[in-house]
């Protein structure tokens, strides 16, 4: 099957105003399969908007190309290109009414009007708006508006939708549970997705693939769980969720895995192949595998502290520990109900350990 | 304390109704005297009459023939339509160059980008005079006769930078994104500028025409040097008659402009107020 | 298949439709009158109006001072009238930032609804014809006039006082008039005054007058200067006013150059004294772009360190 969108070798430079050039992507190559829910994540001017521009026309490349469904549309105008946009703050049409909105795509291109009628009661019927026809954008609430963007940029059946933080302007709850209807919906039109946000949590929970995205360039391209599990670089392990990261040495390497010794003096084993003796490694451990207690285990990661804070987040604690050579650890806990009573307070020693199962090796700081 | 305060906040109210006042007061006297029978001083009140308006519109009675102040009718007649003509012409030039100004600079890239913003800024920071009396030299000099069609010209080489401030402010708030929505969902360049783009800044469009015919309708010192014998304006008409001395015509001629002015001002204002 | 080309050629064509017209228009007759009058006021006067194509730099001669050849002498009057005319123009500016300020206030403070409907009262004079508004200051002027009148009646004096043809008549007219102007900046700029500014000021000791020189005032002080050039301009090259209200008595550097044009026939002469105006409002200008920018440093800090 022929992928739905394929960019290969983008890049573009823009001037600014004090003379200066910014390269807001870096030959970036993506390819996006049908139906795939894939995300665009990274911090503000990476170049994530610019990429998700660039498909739907608004920018245009300096080199590259793109390829929607088999056909290259690199230099084609926005309006001729078989994809849609929902716009962050939506951009819904304010002298029209909602189904003239909705509408709009048809109108433009010339649909008859019975069928105009249909299809637009079907996609308010599919977005729960059954009723807004007449009403006007200012009338509506924010999660509303979203609906309408939501309906307008599908009626025409695009093969790509394209979101730029859709969700960015609703508070936390709607926000959660208009990822949820943006997934189904999804799921249930069958087209591909091609989402841009900053927030890391939406970016794991809804996409089938996250591209992560630094200065212009693809730091990593995987699913979430390879992602947040195992981040190929410094940036992606610090960029999506939070981690500890103890620097190492590579002393000995074998097919199976390698030795480790930190700069704390601790040595431990990982499994990771490929790596050559002497080589400076990063070791990545998650707040949630450090755990408490004494490690039975002599390759484990240990360490012995003091409590310096203690978060509590409702459903669990986050804990900062120092050691007394200045290292300091990040741990998360869910204690059980019995246990509740038992978290150690700032300032009393406490003693943690990381399992080597949990630790990923990182050998680079960035794509550069 | 607390007395003090109100005291203190109703003393200033008291000075903005002074204020309003004063600038009402000079407006109210043109209307009410034009009423004065008075044909001597227009300031003594004497008896309520109609004369003075029954004397524009051509019509004589018996104060004013015993003493016939207007020249004519037919020169009142005449600047009225000489006015009208040149701000209906001039609203519709400055108003379609000054709107395609302001479109040409909020939504392409250009180098002269920065030219053409101090060429609209540069009438606003010039004493008209100066204006005047360049297009008096112009006109002059390359031979052009003093006419209605001098006066057109002139009124828009300075009302299309007005019509360009406030489109510019309109389009200013309109979100590119938009337009970009529109071409997203499959419309061409014109047909984004038909459906999107004009209907969302024609409240600008209208509010700079309107100040345009406006400002046309009353300028006088442009006027007053571009004027040829026969293309007398209506301002012009009225300095005229003010320094060839005082008429109790001038009160009814003034009272019926105020009010065409401020219902004009009025539609204006309120589609603005309404649309924002 | 459309290439980047001839999208950015479209692009381009558009451009060219929108601003070709208007290019041409204003090259002809605005910029090329401006630029035909500057090489005039380089010109020698001709014999009844006309010009001679000489390189002559005595009509400014005849203005600041180096003019002592048989044709033209130096006149201090030019500079006296020049000058005069600035000191009208900076007390019309000054009255009516005294007037406006309370009235700016108090508007400032009202609910949204009347808020509005006062704006649109201050801006609606400004759309009545302007020589109206100055033929009803002549009616009320005048020796026999409204105010005469009423003063008369009350009273308070026994013979009529001479306001009209007087410069103080002319301050008033130009007062007047340019209300609106002077009124709309600096509403503006009071309106944006976070009135928690003030409670701050006091809450931290300040005197109201205090408030008002250390906190209220530098924050209006944008709109203060603004709305006084947008009066002055106008004020400074105004002839219609004191020929309305001054007679033959006020004359303003407007009235002289009014009769270089259509009376005295020196048009090299007038064309240099209005470049005299020009370039006086010109270097304002640069004086308020230069004074806008380190005010805009000013308040990007917080407004706070006023009080402090």
């Amino acid at each position: 099957m022929t992928p739905i969108l394929s960019i290969s070798d983008a890049t573009k430079r823009y001037n600014t105003p004090d003379g200066n050039v910014i390269t807001a992507l870096d030959n970036v190559s993506l390819v996006v399969e049908q139906n795939e829910f894939v995300t665009l994540l990274g911090p503000s001017g990476c170049g994530k908007t610019t990429l998700l521009r660039t498909i739907s026309g608004f920018e245009d490349l300096e080199t590259g190309s793109i390829q929607i469904d088999g056909s290259t549309v690199t230099h084609l105008p926005a309006h001729k290109r078989p994809v849609n946009t929902v716009f962050q703050k939506y951009a819904l049409f304010p002298h029209m009414s909602i189904s003239k909105n909705v509408a709009y795509s048809l109108e433009v291109s010339g649909v008859s009007k019975s069928q105009i009628t249909t299809r637009v009661g079907k996609m308010l019927e599919l977005v729960g708006l059954e009723g807004f026809e007449n009403r006007k954008v200012n009338q509506l609430s924010g999660g509303q508006q979203q609906r309408v963007a939501l309906a307008r940029s599908l009626i025409a059946q695009p093969k790509i939708l394209l979101l730029d933080e859709p969700l960015s302007a609703l508070d936390k709850n709607l926000r959660h549970k208009m990822q949820q209807e943006l997934k189904t919906l999804q799921e249930e039109i069958g087209i591909a997705f091609v989402f841009v946000t900053h927030d890391q949590e939406e970016a794991l929970t809804m996409s089938d693939r996250i591209v992560v995205l630094s200065d212009g360039k693809i730091q990593q391209l995987g699913t979430p769980e390879d992602i947040y599990r195992r981040p190929e670089n410094e940036f992606v392990a610090r960029f999506v969720g939070e981690g500890n990261l103890f620097d190492g040495e590579v002393t000995q390497s074998t097919t199976k895995g390698a030795s480790v010794t930190l700069t704390t003096g601790q040595k431990t084993v990982v499994s990771q192949s490929g790596l050559k003796k002497g080589d400076k490694v990063k070791l990545l451990a998650r707040p949630e595998d450090v755990l408490i207690g004494k490690s039975s285990n002599t390759k484990d990661i240990t360490f012995n502290g003091t409590v310096d804070h203690v978060n509590f987040i409702g459903a669990e604690y986050q804990i900062l520990a120092k050691s007394k050579d200045g290292t300091s650890i990040k741990a998360t806990f869910r204690p059980d109900v019995e246990q509740r009573d038992q978290i150690a307070g700032v300032g009393s020693d406490i003693r943690l350990y990381v399992p080597k199962e949990a630790l990923h090796v990182i050998t680079k700081e960035k794509v550069i | 304390m607390k007395y003090l305060k109100f005291l203190k906040s109703s003393m200033l109210s008291i000075y903005g109704y002074f204020f309003f006042a004063f600038v009402y007061a000079p407006i109210f006297l043109i209307v009410i005297f034009s009423f004065n029978s008075n044909p001597v001083n227009m300031m003594i009140w004497e008896s309520f009459t109609f004369d003075w308006y029954k004397t524009i519109f051509g019509f004589t009675s018996a104060a004013t023939e015993s003493a016939l102040y207007l020249d004519s009718t037919d020169q009142l007649y005449a600047a009225v339509q000489n006015s009208l003509t040149i701000a209906l012409t001039t609203t519709i030039v400055a108003t379609v160059f000054g709107t395609a100004i302001a479109l040409a600079v909020a939504r392409f890239k250009f180098r002269l980008k920065g030219f053409y913003r101090a060429l609209m800024f540069l009438p606003m920071i010039m004493p008209d005079i100066i204006l005047g009396i360049a297009l008096l030299i112009f006109f002059v000099s390359v031979g052009i006769e003093l006419s209605v069609f001098t006066i057109i010209i002139g009124h828009c080489t300075f009302l299309i930078s007005y019509v360009f401030i406030v489109v510019s402010a309109r389009i200013a708030d309109l979100d590119t994104s938009l337009e970009e929505a529109s071409a997203d969902l499959g419309a061409n360049g014109w047909v984004t500028f038909r459906r999107v783009t004009l209907p969302m800044i024609l409240p600008g469009v209208i509010g700079g025409a309107l100040l345009a015919f406006i400002i046309s309708m009353d300028d006088l010192v442009i006027t007053y040097f571009i004027a040829g014998v026969d293309s007398q304006t209506l301002p012009v008409f009225i300095y005229g008659m003010l320094r060839r001395g005082i008429k109790p015509e001038i009160n009814a001629i003034a009272a019926i402009m105020l009010l065409f002015s401020i219902i004009i001002a009025s539609v204006g204002l309120y589609m603005r107020s309404r649309k924002s | 298949m459309a290439s980047l080309e001839t999208n950015e050629r479209r692009r381009r064509v558009i451009l060219l439709g929108l601003l070709t017209p208007p290019t041409i228009f204003l090259a002809i007759f605005f910029l090329a009158p401006l630029a035909i009058m500057v090489i005039y006021s380089w010109l020698e006067p001709g014999l009844y109006g006309g010009v001679i194509w000489n390189f002559y730099d005595l009509n400014y001669g005849r203005i600041l001072g180096w003019a002592d050849s048989k044709y033209e002498k130096f006149d201090l009057v030019y500079l006296i009238i020049f000058l005069k005319s600035v000191r009208l123009a900076l007390t019309t500016v000054f009255i009516s930032l005294i007037i406006c300020y309370p009235a700016a206030f108090w508007i400032s403070r009202m609910s949204e609804g009347k808020k509005n409907l006062f704006l649109f009262l201050i801006t609606l004079p400004f759309f009545v014809s302007l020589i109206l508004r100055l033929f009803a200051w002549v009616l009320i002027l005048r020796p026999t006039g409204f105010l005469n009148q009423a003063l008369l009646g009350l009273g308070i004096i026994t013979e009529p006082l001479h306001i009209i043809f007087t410069d103080v008549a002319v301050i008033i007219g130009m007062t007047y008039i340019f209300i609106p102007f002077m009124f709309l900046p600096l509403y503006a700029s009071i309106e944006k005054l976070d009135l928690s500014l003030m409670e701050a000021s006091a809450d931290l000791g300040a005197t109201q007058f205090q408030t008002f020189r250390r906190v209220i005032f530098p924050l209006t002080l944008p709109g203060i200067i603004g709305g006084s050039i947008i009066v002055f301009i106008p004020a400074l090259g105004n002839f219609i006013v004191p020929s309305v209200l001054g007679g033959a008595k006020v004359m303003m550097i407007g009235n002289l150059i009014e009769q270089q044009f259509l009376s005295a026939r020196n048009w090299p002469f007038g064309s240099a004294l209005g470049m005299i105006v020009m370039a006086s409002v010109l270097l304002l200008l640069i004086y308020y772009v230069k004074i806008m920018a380190r005010e805009d440093q000013m308040t990007s800090a917080p407004a706070v360190k006023e009080v402090s």
